[in-house]
């Protein structure tokens, strides 16, 4: 039909209106307006007819399926079957994975079926897929699945490669199976036993599986009819359970098609959840056979009980590897009653958290599930077990050395291959030839790590947040600590599993140094503060490494390396580490210049080389020889100069000015032969500082107050009082002048009076704001009352100061210990210059603080 | 029934459409390969990756988001009517032999061949509502961000889309099956 436009714009107009209405309310609409537009009134129901006929092609998002076989037309699936590939001819398709197909095949000599695994290779490694064949047909085991043969074949369409395999007729998984024939608990241990079996003669011949679970046991339905129809000889059942899939079910499919879930994020967390403690900890190193007993466990756990130990549906990445980390194991005694105490007792053991409290082989489990089906006393609940194991283990420490994981750091759990035993030439070469081939394989594997690196990027962006809300939510420096401590184990738990994407590397770097960041940057910053910051920025600086060699033309990269290796050089300092400071520094002030030589270079690049300079040059603070620190602080210098001149910010300069004048006042009190001993270079700087400290109290004040301005005020307060003022005090103190001291004691007194009063004033400036900086500010008003002798200046100084302790003492959110310490800490500090005034002496006396 | 728009040929493209389509088509290509998926890739998911990559690209400088995500909507669209076309001739031909793989790829096929013949008829009657379709359903856009792309109102975006999809349900009504029992329709304003 076609309409006007105005009869268009009346549909529209109407269907809007009618839309909300309901029932009788929107009758009355259509029919009030049918009479003079009935066309009109049609159009409009038609359309809210069809608005509500249900869901469409509209209602969910576009998918992309199928734009690969528009490609390659030729590939549809199902497309081999009828050719003939390495003597096999296909019959029929058994199931289609995401990167694989496996086919039901005839081989012609000898006559049998066959499973034929086809892998279309896509510029993947040829020699991997035949080491892993190769290793896979040394393993004759009646429950391991027969590997025929293995090779690859030029096609139309690429490369195929392809692996005969044992052929399962019906097969199902094991759980499948069980719940099918509705077997008793009994009969499960039984089929299990064959599973623990199979997997002792795959690691006896050096084979981990490595990707264990229900799909890659598999049971013949047609077998059991058999068995069944010949009686119940014990005989015919053990030919029952064949384990499939060493090293490939992940390559070949890496989404377990059973776990049935919807979206690609889902089916990769599904794969994950098979993963063991020390997968999750990102530690391929510590990957052996009980890495499989782990996994025989969990598979045991859901036969027995239809669910995995954890609960584990909707988690996060992080969350799962912690759950699977941390959370205790269900004992399946607890939710089926026909599985006892020595069964469940069985399970747990073969769960535990640590692999040396787990049993010692796939073949000591199946050992105990037999003991159990005798009704005999289980090792596994036998008294100190777990102490006798862990003696065994350790003496066998040597054997488990010798195991090497030819898995992938990278991409933990989702990469397998083989792992052999050493113990002569032959076999040490293979060993070489796999690591090389893992390598390799990481390439192949970069669409999951991709995956993973976006999962883990969220994360680590969420570690971060409850970081930064757990650290303002702190009262103590203690619980701060804490807080930076668990982001930085997290972070680096995430890192286990970043692959070699740049990108994400990228978003964990940087959040490895905000984390750093959050706490204990200060100058001054105590070693107890700095330790995690310190392992924060270690993990940037090397993440930032790797993005930086990736792209070394990218500017920001460089920059970013540069700044988390002046970090590291001055938490170093703080932690005396002075060999790897240096190094650090030198590394960052190489890097930086080169940033500053560069044709396109920014004020950003000139700031950086400044801060590289400052953090090497501190390291010399305690170390020899003191005059290299006073080098690299006259180069700084010379930037800022630079900087000031090339149109860096104003106050940047300022600040950067501020810290040069610091330093140069350092080295001159000790290197230099100037007669001042610094205290001119030391007056500056803490001029400088406190003009910047006002402003970012004004800055502050004037507009939107946001928690990052409040923390540059306060953080400016604190080392003004911290850094630069107690420099100026000790300059001022060694010259014995009494009348520079007096005047730098009372410029810093007035400015803490002015914080106070803003933190008064402001409701939105919390009284926490300041009180880092109480410590100083007490000391210093103890020694300037001492030398001035207006009483009214000396008691309103005075009281100022005791009524904040008073204040701080009542509000129970406010550590007073942390505070005490800090302040004895700086009194002592200042004593031998004898400047205790009596007043301040009694007061600490009264509060029976301790000097 | 209708005739979809005709393909621009390569050269009558802008460099900016030849760039973004091409990159979807790749990374859409990549991902599939990849075969993380098996059961689903969802266009929007890479319309919005290709973004992150694309969003420093010579051709959208000085160019805000919203412009690429018109043009991403668009090639989006090519994309999948283009991979239809195929899938329906590539169904007819294998016929018979893989039964019910093929209904189901030319089931689909037919499905978006008909929303977008449909679509092209709706551009000519309410051309705003048409372009809220692109940006919601071809680029997956939210409300909130197609408002913005458009410069309307999220109230605007969610009548819109309302009566567009109601427009293009009635239009599309003889050529779908039923709809699941159970599923609930979409408010359409919620």
């Amino acid at each position: 039909m076609v309409h006007s436009e105005r009869d268009l714009n009346e549909i529209e107009a109407l269907f809007d209106r009618a839309l909300p209405l309901v029932g009788i309310d929107r009758a009355v609409l259509l029919d009030g307006a049918r009479a003079e537009r009935p066309a009109v009134v049609r159009e409009v129901e038609s359309l809210l007819a069809a608005h509500e006929s249900g869901s469409s092609i509209l209602d969910r998002p576009p998918g992309l399926e199928g734009l690969d076989d528009v490609s390659t037309p030729a590939r549809a699936r199902g497309a081999l079957v009828g050719e003939v590939l390495g003597g096999y001819r296909i019959l029929a398709p058994i199931g289609v994975g995401g990167m694989g197909e496996v086919y039901e095949a005839l081989q012609s000599s000898p006559e049998r079926r066959v499973a034929l695994k086809i892998l279309l290779d896509r510029g993947r490694s040829q020699e991997r897929f035949e080491v892993e064949a190769r290793a896979l047909a040394r393993l004759d085991h009646p429950h391991v699945a027969r590997v025929f043969g293995a090779g690859t074949n030029d096609g139309p369409d690429g490369t195929l490669s392809w692996m005969a395999c044992e052929h399962i007729p019906a097969a199902r998984t094991v759980t499948e199976f069980a719940d099918e024939r509705g077997l008793d608990v009994e009969a499960r241990v039984r089929l299990f036993v064959q599973a623990c079996r199979a997997m002792h003669h795959a690691h006896r011949k050096g084979v981990l599986h490595r990707d264990l679970k229900p799909a890659n046991m598999l049971v013949s339905g047609d077998d059991a009819k058999e068995g069944r129809k010949e009686g119940q000889r014990e005989g015919r059942r053990e030919s029952r359970l064949k384990v499939i899939d060493f090293g490939l079910a992940r390559l070949f499919d890496a989404v377990d098609a059973e776990d049935q879930l919807r979206t690609r994020r889902g089916e990769l967390l599904g794969t994950l959840r098979y993963m063991s403690p020390e997968q999750c900890e990102g530690d391929p190193e510590r990957l052996d056979v009980r890495t499989d007993v782990y996994a025989l466990g969990l598979v045991l756990h859901e036969l027995l009980t239809g669910r995995l130990p954890y609960d584990l549906e909707g988690r996060s990445l992080l969350q799962l590897l912690e759950a699977i980390r941390s959370q205790a194991p269900t004992d399946p005694s607890a939710l089926v009653p026909e599985v006892d105490g020595d069964l469940g007792a069985i399970v747990l053991q073969s769960l535990r958290k640590d692999p040396e409290d787990r049993y010692d082989s796939a073949g000591d489990l199946a050992d105990d599930l037999e003991r159990w089906l005798r009704r005999e006393p289980v090792a596994a609940r036998r008294a100190g077990w777990i102490h006798r194991t862990r003696l065994f283990a350790r003496r066998r420490a040597a054997l488990f050395a010798g195991l090497v994981a030819g898995g992938l750091a990278g991409t933990v759990g989702l990469v397998v291959i083989v792992v052999l035993f050493l113990d002569n030439r032959e076999q040490l070469r293979v060993i070489e030839e796999t690591e090389r081939e893992a390598t390799e394989a990481r390439g192949e594997l970069a669409g999951v790590a991709e995956l993973l690196g976006e999962l883990v990027a969220e994360d680590a962006l969420q570690v971060l947040e409850r970081a930064a809300l757990d650290q303002s939510a702190a009262e103590t420096r203690a619980e701060q600590r804490d807080a930076v401590a668990r982001a930085v184990a997290e972070l680096r738990r995430l890192r286990g599993l970043l692959g070699d994407d740049v990108a994400d590397a990228r978003v964990l770097a940087e959040a490895f140094v905000d984390v750093g960041d959050l706490f204990g940057t200060e100058w001054a910053a105590g070693a107890a503060d700095s330790r995690n910051g310190h392992e924060a920025y270690l993990e940037a600086a090397r993440l930032w490494r790797r993005v930086s060699n990736a792209h070394p033309d990218d500017a920001e990269a460089r920059r970013s390396l540069v700044a988390a290796l002046t970090r590291l050089t001055h938490s170093c300092r703080r932690l005396r580490l002075h060999e790897q400071g240096s190094a650090y520094g030198d590394e960052a002030v190489s890097l930086a210049r080169r940033g500053v030589e560069a044709s396109e270079r920014t004020p950003e690049d000139v700031e950086g080389l400044v801060e590289a300079l400052f953090a090497r040059g501190d390291v010399y603070i305690d170390f020899e020889p003191h005059v290299r620190g006073l080098v690299d602080s006259l180069e700084a210098r010379d930037w800022v100069d630079v900087l000031r001149e090339s149109g860096g910010h104003p106050l940047t300069v300022q600040r950067l000015e501020s810290w040069v004048q610091l330093r140069l006042g350092h080295w001159l009190k000790r290197e230099g032969d100037d007669p001042d001993g610094g205290f001119e270079a030391h007056r500056t700087s803490r001029i400088l500082r406190t003009d910047l400290t006002r402003r970012s109290l004004a800055r502050y004040a004037a507009g939107e107050p946001t928690e990052e301005k409040r923390y540059r005020f306060q953080n400016d307060l604190l080392q003004l009082f911290s850094a630069f003022g107690w420099n100026e005090v000790e300059a001022a103190l060694d010259r014995e002048d009494d009348a520079a001291l007096v005047e730098c004691l009372r410029a810093l007194d007035d400015t803490y009076a002015v914080a106070l009063q803003a933190v008064e004033e402001r409701d939105d400036l919390p009284f926490a704001t300041i009180l880092d900086t109480l410590p100083y500010a007490t000391v210093y008003v103890a020694a300037l009352v001492d030398r001035i002798g207006d009483e009214e200046e000396q008691s309103l100084r005075l009281e100022r100061i005791f009524w904040q302790w008073g204040e701080a003492a009542e509000r129970g959110d406010v550590s007073i210990d942390e505070l005490r310490d800090s302040f004895l800490y700086r009194w002592d500090e200042l004593a031998p210059t004898g400047e205790r005034s009596a007043e301040v002496r009694e007061w600490v006396a009264e509060r029976g603080w301790d000097w | 029934m209708g005739e979809f728009p005709e393909e621009p040929a390569a050269g009558d493209r802008p460099p900016l459409f030849e760039r973004v389509y091409g990159e979807l088509r790749r990374l859409a290509q990549r991902r599939l390969e990849e075969g993380l998926g098996g059961t689903s890739l969802q266009a929007t998911a890479v319309v919005h990756e290709v973004w992150l990559k694309l969003a420093e690209a010579p051709e959208l400088e000085g160019k805000d988001s919203s412009h690429y995500y018109a043009t991403a909507a668009q090639a989006m669209r090519w994309i999948l009517v283009d991979r239809a076309r195929r899938r329906r001739s590539t169904a007819l031909a294998s016929g018979v032999e893989d039964g019910l793989a093929a209904a189901d790829a030319s089931g689909d096929a037919e499905e978006v061949l008909a929303l977008d013949a449909a679509l092209a008829r709706l551009e000519t009657a309410f051309p705003r509502k048409a372009a809220v379709v692109s940006h919601r359903y071809f680029a997956g856009l939210s409300v909130e961000a197609t408002a913005e792309a458009l410069g309307i109102s999220t109230a605007t975006v969610k009548r819109e889309w309302a009566f567009a999809r109601a427009w293009l349900l009635r239009e599309l009504g003889g050529t779908l099956p039923a709809p699941p029992e159970g599923d609930a329709p979409e408010s359409g304003d919620s």
